[in-house]
């Protein structure tokens, strides 16, 4: 055999290899782009590979990073799946069409639609509610009623909020514009802003230990922080409050979800996977390890989560959290929140 | 005498160009972002300039000059005390000074804010004793900021610092003293004016890093430009608006840089060459050896023993929950990426700042500090520029080898693409020592040697090198500790699954689990101690420089 020859076959040889080990790797994986924290989703995705053997490789970041990622990947993107929390940043990926829309019984039958493109780009995975927690040594409930009410001059120095650059804070106020328009909207914020007791905080951790200090009597969270702090420190004077008692409109909710991408290279088994996702069988494990609320409303919170007593949540789809954010964050530039 | 160098850019020489194609390579991420300019912007600009920008700008000039400020202090006065003087405990605090670098930057203002705000601990204490601390000495206040920021970041200037005075030469001392200089005038007059260009690096290190910073100021809720690019990039949906603000933000820089250079130049500092003796340290007694021992003590108290204790503190609560036998891969992919980062890096720095010798044009001088401003760019936004250069060049490749490959991305997701993108975010680190160092190298030196018929490659290898030892190993120290507290560039280009140190921490801090990002931080700390071992001990650069160049 002449050299050329060799040096030919030996590369037949080497590609004949790839082509297999692609053709191999390619049957039972998924790969997904996650914005959920690793120890959120690793163990859901371990159970799902025992039971199925679908091999599943992840990365996490933020979801900007992912998002651009994806775009600049293009068509050659490994992602199967984008998995992120906030409604808006699911918003924004099926906008710039890395989101591929999707039919399935299994997911519009678990997933209320409120918590779902119309389109079938995203579905919601779990539920987070944000609402108000105060401190019960210094604020009887009757004293509480709706978000906007926080805004009154009796609250005057008695607010804690964490700062507006927060997207949980950015899809609140978004769905407010959605509620009630955006000059009502700016109105309600603005006496927020006027009623702050201290500079607004990083964190929602940081607002709930203000809280509990005293430093004010009351702010906005999103609940399973407070899960995980009554937790670690049960005797902590606070409570949930929650807003929908006096309110036509339902307590504020947002979602963590997922949406299949659109050069997918294996799209039926990142499909079977979020059906699985939405099943009674995983929606505990997948709201509990956060405290979170399952999205499938067949399958009850965790004990401690129900704890907490049950709310009516409102009833605007999520996505409208993705159309008015823009909006939201100029108004509360405008007003001054920080 | 200049007339036996080669000519301003005008004679290319083959050693020097390693050091443009360098060059060239790590601008082309920061020429994408410069791009963006082009598509304008009109509603997003002028609500930014209305609400946003002018506030922020003012508020990073404000802090950047604070922290400026801050880190030369602290910095130089430190590198003098240990370098400069003999008193009891000087050997410790010569390396422990150094520590503060291994903790990140946001780790160190979750602390301070943590335990000093009207909730945290050390305020509820001082509370029940009647102290306010919450109105008497906010922590969430630019000077709250200003002071955690020049905790962190110190060590750059320090380090710098104390690479020049162990590197200076006793006959400099003694010239002064022949010319009837001594005392604190020895200090003012001659070692401090002639560590200038060490001071500018680590201070322009200092001022780049806080500019580009987000996770610190966050913590203080004190909105920068950084906090205006992530604003326009996640509340308002626009990478191009967050690229046009780091284009403006970078731009700012290179001006600084370049203005730097241009005022600079007239001073220059080499080394005497003559015979290499270290500085001969004053030996400080009574008051004057127990203020310093109590400056550096109080230094090390808070930028590293406090903290410390902290971390441990916390990580202690969720030590059965979270610690198993991956953190030993993670501890030693951190130490494996950032060593041969830190290789990597320094000898990329070595052939930009050798081009930049060679070549004194503003061409070249305009090249190599665009090459370096990813040090400038906010970590996040210079990552997706990196993508996106990558991503180009894979579809180049795929087109022209065929589809063959197409499936599997080359450049995405590989070790390889992290090394590079952690290339375009630190090459400044390892440049600015380097630079520094180099430019007190005489050109007496690269005459003789060339007069001898040496190549430019071997007065690189056989004299630069040598004379430059401490300066490569102090740029190869600091880059390690860069990169293994990165995070952006390494969550954006990692291969899947591939875990780091501070990828944990991110995956706690995310969803706001300080305490359990308690844990990883302080494996990180430990990690960070090992490139310390590799410091220059105190001797000077040249000892054994050849015997025709003394």
């Amino acid at each position: 055999m002449s050299h050329s020859k060799k040096v030919l076959l030996s590369f037949a040889v080497i590609l004949a290899c790839l082509a297999g080990a692609c053709a191999w790797a390619d049957e039972r994986e998924l790969v997904v782009y996650s914005a959920r924290n690793e120890h959120l989703i690793k163990p859901l995705f371990d159970a799902y590979t025992d039971k199925t053997g679908v091999r599943i490789r992840f990365i996490t970041d933020k979801e900007g990073p992912l998002l651009e990622r994806l775009k600049a990947e293009g068509e050659s993107s490994p992602a199967d799946l984008l998995m992120t929390v906030d409604a808006g940043n699911l918003w924004h990926a099926a906008q710039e069409g890395v989101l591929r829309p999707v039919k399935s019984e299994v997911l519009e039958k678990s997933v209320p639609e409120a918590y779902r493109d119309p389109e079938g780009r995203w579905f919601g995975l779990s539920l987070r509610a944000r609402t108000i927690v105060y401190n019960n040594r210094r604020v009887k409930p009757a004293e509480l009623s709706t978000l906007e009410a926080l805004g009154n001059p009796e609250w005057k120095g008695r607010l804690c909020l964490r700062t507006s650059k927060k997207v949980y804070n950015q899809s609140l106020v978004a769905m407010l514009i959605g509620l009630y328009g955006e000059a009502r909207t700016e109105e309600i914020v603005r006496s927020w802003v006027a009623n702050l007791a201290a500079e607004p905080f990083a964190n929602d951790d940081a607002v709930l230990s203000a809280v509990a200090a005293g430093q004010c009597d009351a702010g906005i969270v999103n609940t399973y922080y407070y899960g995980r702090m009554i937790e670690k420190t049960p005797d902590l004077p606070l409570s949930l409050f929650w807003t929908d008692k006096d309110s036509d409109h339902g307590v504020h909710v947002n979602i963590s979800g997922a949406g299949i991408t659109r050069f997918a290279p294996h799209p039926e088994e990142a499909l079977k996977f979020v059906e699985w996702l939405v099943s009674p069988e995983a929606q505990n494990k997948f709201a509990d390890a956060n405290l979170e609320y399952p999205v499938n409303p067949s399958v009850s919170p965790h004990p401690d989560v129900q704890a907490w007593g049950s709310f009516k949540a409102d009833s605007l789809p999520v996505a409208k959290a993705g159309e008015f954010q823009e909006r939201a964050v100029k108004l509360m530039d405008r007003v001054g929140y920080k | 005498m200049k007339s036996l160098l080669p000519r301003p850019g005008l004679s290319w020489s083959t050693s020097a160009l390693p050091g443009f194609v360098l060059a060239i390579l790590t601008a082309a991420p920061i020429l994408v972002l410069a791009s963006s300019i082009f598509q304008p912007l009109p509603d997003l600009w002028e609500h930014l300039g209305r609400y946003v920008l002018m506030p922020a700008l003012s508020k990073t000039v404000q802090l950047t000059l604070g922290v400026c400020l801050g880190t030369f202090v602290i910095g130089t006065l430190l590198a003098s005390l240990t370098g400069l003087t003999e008193f009891p405990g000087r050997n410790f605090f010569d390396r422990a000074l150094i520590l503060p670098l291994a903790m990140p930057a946001y780790v160190f203002a979750f602390i301070y804010v943590g335990s000093l705000e009207y909730s945290g601990p050390a305020a509820v204490f001082l509370r029940s004793a009647g102290l306010d601390l919450s109105t008497l000495l906010p922590i969430r206040s630019f000077g709250g900021v200003v002071a955690v920021m020049s905790l962190a970041f110190y060590p750059y200037v320090y380090l710098t610092v104390r690479q020049c005075f162990l590197s200076q030469s006793q006959s400099i001392v003694e010239s002064a003293r022949v010319l009837g200089i001594s005392g604190a005038g020895l200090f003012f007059k001659v070692l401090l004016p002639a560590a200038r260009p060490w001071i500018a690096g680590g201070v322009g290190l200092t001022a780049m890093e806080t500019v580009a910073d987000f996770g610190t100021v966050s913590v203080f809720n004190y909105d920068t430009l950084t906090s205006a690019i992530y604003k326009a990039w996640f509340g308002f949906f626009s990478l191009t608006g967050a690229a046009q603000i780091s284009t403006m933000l970078f731009s700012g820089v290179l001006l600084l840089i370049l203005l730097e250079k241009s005022f600079g130049r007239g001073a220059r500092f080499w080394l005497s060459g003559k015979k290499s003796v270290p500085l001969q340290k004053i030996r400080l007694r009574g008051a004057a050896a127990f203020s310093a021992f109590g400056v550096c003590s109080l230094v090390f108290l808070l930028g590293f023993c406090l903290p410390v204790i902290q971390l441990i503190l916390w990580s202690l609560r969720h030590l059965s929950q979270d610690f198993d036998s991956r953190y030993w891969t993670y501890f030693g992919r951190t130490a494996a990426v950032s060593a041969s980062a830190a290789i990597l890096i320094t000898l990329a720095g070595l052939a930009l700042a050798y081009s930049a010798r060679r070549h004194r044009s503003l061409g070249m001088r305009f090249l190599v500090s665009t090459a370096t401003l990813g040090y400038a760019v906010p970590g996040a936004v210079l990552a997706v520029g990196v993508v996106i250069v990558c991503a180009h060049f894979d579809r180049a490749l795929s087109a022209l080898i065929g589809g063959v490959l197409s499936s599997q991305p080359l450049m995405t997701q590989s070790v390889l693409l992290m090394q590079l993108a952690y290339l375009v975010r630190f090459l400044r680190v390892s440049f600015a020592p380097l630079e520094s160092a180099m430019e007190r190298l005489p050109v007496r030196y690269d005459e003789t040697a060339r007069i001898l018929g040496m190549s430019g490659k071997s007065i690189l290898a056989q004299i630069h090198i040598p004379l430059l030892k401490s300066g490569l190993l102090t740029s190869a120290v600091l880059v390690f500790v860069e990169v293994m507290k990165e995070l952006p560039m390494t969550l954006m280009t990692r291969p899947f699954g591939w875990e780091t140190l501070a990828v944990r921490i991110f995956e706690m801090t995310s969803e706001g689990e300080w305490e359990r990002a308690a844990l990883p931080s302080l494996v990180l700390v430990f990690c960070g101690l090992l490139p310390l071992l590799l410091l220059p001990k105190d001797r000077p650069d040249g000892a054994n420089l050849p015997e025709a160049l003394r």
